[in-house]
């Protein structure tokens, strides 16, 4: 508890932390001010449904799938990585705690930061839809890639319950990067190598996902489960494609934790 | 760093098996003090102290930063602290917790005489005034003959002696004169006894008690002793002495 509560002293005085914030923030709050402004560009205005305020935080789940791994990983890169170029590691290492409680002490705040990310970002988006739209059950289609397929309704309540898997979803999504990247902090020397690594792991995987060749292994990509949360919006959800994509996702996580769990116990810090 | 093989003790505590343990005893200050320059001197302390699972009161940050004087400084961020009060609060890092011991790394290096004087007589403080036990290395061999008791050199990554420094300095190290020079060197070779040639005389590091028996030993020998006296060195040149004695 120590560890996690001088993590969160650290990431508060941070400056990065808020530009990640902002930038999740201030999507959300785009998103919302461009419904209001156009709200043509649902196509459900056009068939004559009354717009829900949960929709903002639906839509803003779009950016933070994307955005939020971006922003987690490069505090979770920087974690390790720039506490040895500051030299800050070395002093905490002359202190009465074990290698393994620093990392978990890390690796908790970066559960921490995920979840924050993506809930304050749509609490934000909810508080501005209501205000925008208001309250109401949601509507959605049936099939998303095919307008024509018909429409069901959620009552608030299960839109809001759904709203919060999806946002759990997301922020599993999100920790998975951020333990990948904390995994490569634990032996780099630059506090942005680890975050560039990350991003170029990322883009040779959605790269890869899409070549025919590796079709047979592209469900086992992390990038292929970047959307995964959208099954909780469809009409029946599809449980058992959606606790694949948590094991996939959750083998990425588990996987780069341990590893990086071993590394950081083996590494010598020196000058 | 990973121990390559060994062990050591601390207290009761075997080290590295109980590190830990041990750490909970020690307070320690690494060669370049790094520390959270957008925290403020104080919130620094508050952090480190909380991994040593010690809860710092006001007061006690108070009573350790006018201890190392940086109580005018405390509540600025550390990022506009001089080198010097970086020591400085390194070493109230170090003292918070209230160790037995602390261990501290080139605690003078890259600060100017002043500073270097201030760090000194802090130590000495510590150690007379608070009866902290101070573990010191340094390269500042100066420095280590005006602040230690006790030292021990290492050469090639291995303990060559431990000895207080006024028998190290004061009792070890005799000057002789003696003829034919040559024998005089087989005959510390022989007995391993650590020495170097400084101008006309051989300085050997040999233990008081036993030199009525050297002597009759080179007498014996056809070896003529000249002269020989007990040499006042300083820590530089009785260190030179040691590991130059080491490589021959």
């Amino acid at each position: 508890m120590n560890i996690l509560s001088s993590e969160i002293q650290k990431i508060r005085a941070n400056y990065r932390t808020y530009g990640g914030l902002i930038v999740l923030w201030g999507l959300g709050i785009l998103i919302g001010i461009n419904v209001w402004y156009n709200p043509s560009l649902l196509p459900l205005k056009h068939l004559g449904f009354r717009l829900s305020g949960l929709y903002i935080p639906g839509l803003t789940l779009y950016p933070l799938a994307v955005v939020g791994p971006v922003v987690a990983v490069l505090i979770a890169g920087e974690s390790i990585a720039g506490e040895r170029i500051k030299g800050t590691l070395r002093m905490i290492l002359t202190r009465p705690i074990p290698r393994t409680r620093i990392y978990l002490g890390k690796l908790s705040l970066i559960i921490l930061y995920s979840l924050f990310i993506v809930f304050s970002t749509l609490l934000i988006t909810s508080f501005l839809g209501f205000f925008l739209f208001g309250g109401g059950s949601v509507v959605l289609p049936v099939d998303f890639n095919n307008i024509s397929s018909g429409f069901f309704t959620l009552s608030i309540q299960e839109a809001i319950l759904r709203l919060i898997l999806a946002g759990l979803s997301v922020s599993f999504y999100i920790l998975a990067y951020a333990s990948i990247a904390l995994c490569l902090s634990s032996f780099m020397s630059h506090s942005l190598a680890s975050p560039i690594f990350t991003l170029i792991f990322t883009a040779a995987s959605t790269v890869i996902q899409n070549l025919e060749v590796f079709k047979p292994i592209s469900p086992f990509l992390i990038t292929h489960h970047l959307l995964s949360w959208q099954n909780l919006m469809a009409q029946s959800i599809k449980w058992n494609t959606l606790f694949f994509s948590y094991l996939i996702v959750g083998c990425y996580f588990l996987g780069s934790f341990l590893l990086g769990i071993i590394i950081f116990n083996r590494k010598d810090e020196t000058t | 760093m990973r121990p390559s093989q060994g062990t050591f003790q601390v207290f009761n505590y075997l080290c590295p098996t109980q590190l830990n343990q041990a750490k909970h005893l020690m307070g320690g200050v690494i060669d370049i003090p790094s520390f959270y320059d957008n925290l403020s001197g104080r919130e620094n302390l508050h952090l480190l102290a909380s991994l040593s699972n010690f809860r710092a009161s006001k007061s006690e940050i108070e009573s350790v930063s006018a201890l190392v004087g940086i109580e005018t400084i405390i509540d600025k961020p550390v990022g506009v602290y001089s080198n010097g009060q970086k020591r400085r609060l390194s070493i109230a890092q170090a003292l918070l917790p209230r160790p037995k011991i602390i261990v501290l790394d080139e605690p003078t290096s890259g600060l100017d005489p002043q500073g270097v004087k201030n760090i000194r007589n802090l130590i000495l403080q510590l150690n007379q005034e608070h009866g902290i036990t101070v573990f010191f290395s340094s390269h500042l061999l100066s420095e280590v003959q005006k602040i230690c008791n006790r030292i021990s050199i290492i050469h090639k990554g291995k303990i060559i002696k431990t000895v207080d420094v006024k028998d190290f300095l004061f009792d070890s190290f005799f000057s002789i004169q003696a003829s034919p020079v040559e024998e005089l060197l087989h005959f510390l070779k022989e007995k391993n006894i650590p020495y170097r040639i400084q101008e006309k005389y051989i300085l050997a590091s040999l233990d008081g008690n036993h030199i009525p028996e050297i002597i009759k030993e080179l007498t014996n020998r056809n070896i003529f002793i000249y002269e020989i006296f007990r040499h006042q060195l300083s820590l530089e040149e009785a260190f030179l002495a040691t590991v130059e004695g080491e490589n021959q």
